[in-house]
């Protein structure tokens, strides 16, 4: 799980900086009503929170380092 | 007086109300007051972090540029949430040694690591002087919100007063604590604003968002790609890499208070996992810019193409809850910035030895400070412009430093280190004010003989005598 984590982690950062390199993506054309190239961003942006939240929800307890005691926090997480 | 100024007046007094309801008793020193403590969880740090990606460039800039330039706006959409992406790994890092070395500041972390004080105040002078013009412009921002929208320069300026005189005493009162509770008031706000204009401005002036892109595909097809000319996808590319690396490496002073201010290394991890979610708000004034590019003549001033169209499309009361609302991506990262430049200055620069002395110093940068960029706003609005086009790519020369602070052992020296800073600050300055005329970041180029002389210096470094390889962390 982890592994493909990361693989798609950098598979958005390509997307998202090849963007204007991509003939299909940066074209005067309508996807869903809006620029191909702002569903492309937009769409691999919102991907990041997904991958990074399956990272978090997956991780190994023993790993979380310093925590501070939840009785002395200002709110809730 | 007009129904927008009463509005936008009202509206600033109430956010610096919740600025200072934002205090939790007593304040006990510095550190207390500009990372709270360091008890912020998930929902406050997401508030604190989301309101430094929200500034008044969101409201009134991206519509601007989208409105000028058309899909080349983009450019402003991934990097932050690249750089968070990073963040979820390296924040908690940073977090973990500044809380257990009691660190407070960039040049905290940084002088500790190097070993060398002076290296701390040379950086800190470097952040203050980079995000005094970033400062103003939160100031500039705002002023030019209310004249655009009240039609009266006068109102611009006694706005821009009033919004400031109230930032710098919910502040000091309150401190991060009072950043927080504003942030909420603001986000909340925004996200209604933006969603009303999303939904009414296109559906007024085209039939509806969809309309809006068939009309500008019909009419200027090339509005819809990244093209060649000044933004082109070199421009965007090496502008996108530079400001990641600025943002993941926290070059930006004013960054650490917030990371600072967390109560957990799983606080940091969550906020930096869910907030680039968040960041896809973007895209709204984006489109807003696309239906004013379809609606206003093409002479329309591009910073007030929102205000313009929510001029048209909407009563006059809403008109001024959009200024609030822009009024407060003014006020909310402003006080945030005038808590990370005045941390610096009383931790960094003038490194007093006690607790009251570093009171008193911290306070009177507060005020001196925000005083400064308030009457540079306000008499000499381009004084500072041409610093300001310094900002980014001066504060990415640190990226080395950073990155090398960020091992548990000192692998390269202070003295490489500073050279390639040196060397990187000359070459941003050489190519932004010389006659460089390509599309490439001036940071992103400055960076290469930067980190070119670290090496180079690391290896004369080894050669020379045995390697600095002093334990940082424990």
């Amino acid at each position: 799980m982890r592994p493909t984590c990361y693989v798609l982690l950098g598979l958005i950062t390509l997307g998202l900086l090849a963007a204007p390199l991509l003939g299909f993506v940066n074209t005067p054309a309508l996807w869903f009503g809006l620029p191909s190239i702002m569903v492309w961003m937009g769409v691999l942006v919102l991907l990041i929170t997904p991958v990074l939240a399956a990272l978090e929800f997956t991780r190994d307890g023993r790993r979380s380092g310093a925590e501070l005691d939840p009785s002395t926090r200002e709110d809730g997480e | 007086m007009s129904t927008v100024l009463v509005v936008t007046v009202v509206g600033i007094v109430v956010i610096a109300a919740v600025g200072f309801a934002g205090r939790r008793g007593a304040i006990t020193d510095v550190s207390d007051w500009a990372v709270g403590g360091r008890r912020f969880g998930s929902w406050t740090m997401w508030f604190l972090q989301a309101g430094e990606v929200f500034t008044t460039f969101t409201f009134l800039g991206m519509a601007g540029l989208a409105f000028a330039g058309g899909a080349a706006a983009l450019y402003a959409l991934p990097y932050v949430p690249l750089a968070y992406a990073g963040l979820y790994f390296l924040g908690p890092v940073v977090w973990r040694r500044a809380r257990e070395r009691g660190q407070v500041t960039q040049a905290d972390f940084l002088a500790d690591f190097f070993g060398s004080r002076g290296f701390g105040t040379l950086v800190a002078v470097l952040g203050v002087v980079f995000l005094l013009p970033y400062l103003q412009l939160q100031i500039t921002g705002l002023g030019l919100a209310v004249q655009l929208a009240t039609g009266a320069k006068a109102n611009g300026t006694v706005s821009m007063v009033v919004a400031f005189v109230l930032v710098v005493a919910f502040v000091l009162w309150s401190g991060i604590r009072g950043v927080a509770t504003t942030s909420y008031l603001k986000d909340a706000l925004m996200l209604v604003v933006l969603v009303v204009l999303l939904v009414v401005i296109p559906a007024e002036v085209n039939g509806g968002i969809g309309a809006t892109f068939e009309r500008v595909l019909a009419d200027a097809p090339r509005m819809l790609t990244i093209h060649e000319g000044e933004y082109d996808a070199g421009y965007f590319i090496s502008s996108t890499v530079a400001s990641t690396l600025g943002v993941l490496f926290l070059t930006l002073p004013h960054m650490w208070p917030a990371l600072l201010s967390a109560g957990s290394e799983r606080a940091v991890r969550r906020n930096y996992a869910f907030l680039p979610v968040y960041s896809v708000c973007l895209v709204i004034p984006m489109i807003t810019g696309f239906v004013a590019f379809t609606a206003l003549p093409p002479e329309t001033s591009s910073n007030g193409a929102l205000l313009a169209m929510a001029a048209q499309a909407f009563p006059s009361w809403f008109v001024g809850i959009v200024v609030v609302a822009t009024a407060a991506t003014a006020m909310v990262p402003a006080a945030g910035l005038i808590i990370g430049m005045s941390s610096l200055v009383a931790r960094n620069i003038v490194r007093t030895t006690t607790d009251r002395g570093q009171t008193v110093a911290n306070q009177a940068s507060v005020v001196g400070l925000t005083a400064l960029a308030l009457v540079l706003a306000i008499a000499r609005p381009d004084l500072l412009a041409n610093l300001l086009l310094l900002t980014y790519s001066g504060l990415d020369q640190l990226v080395p430093a950073l990155a090398l602070a960020l091992f548990a052992r000192r692998w390269v020296g202070l003295r490489p280190v500073l050279a390639g800073l040196v060397v990187g600050e000359v070459v941003v300055i050489a190519l932004t004010f010389g006659p460089y005329g390509g599309t490439v970041n001036e940071g992103l180029i400055a960076l290469v003989p930067n980190l070119l002389v670290v090496g180079i210096g690391a290896l004369v470094e080894r050669r020379t005598r045995a390697p600095e390889r002093e334990e940082v962390t424990t």
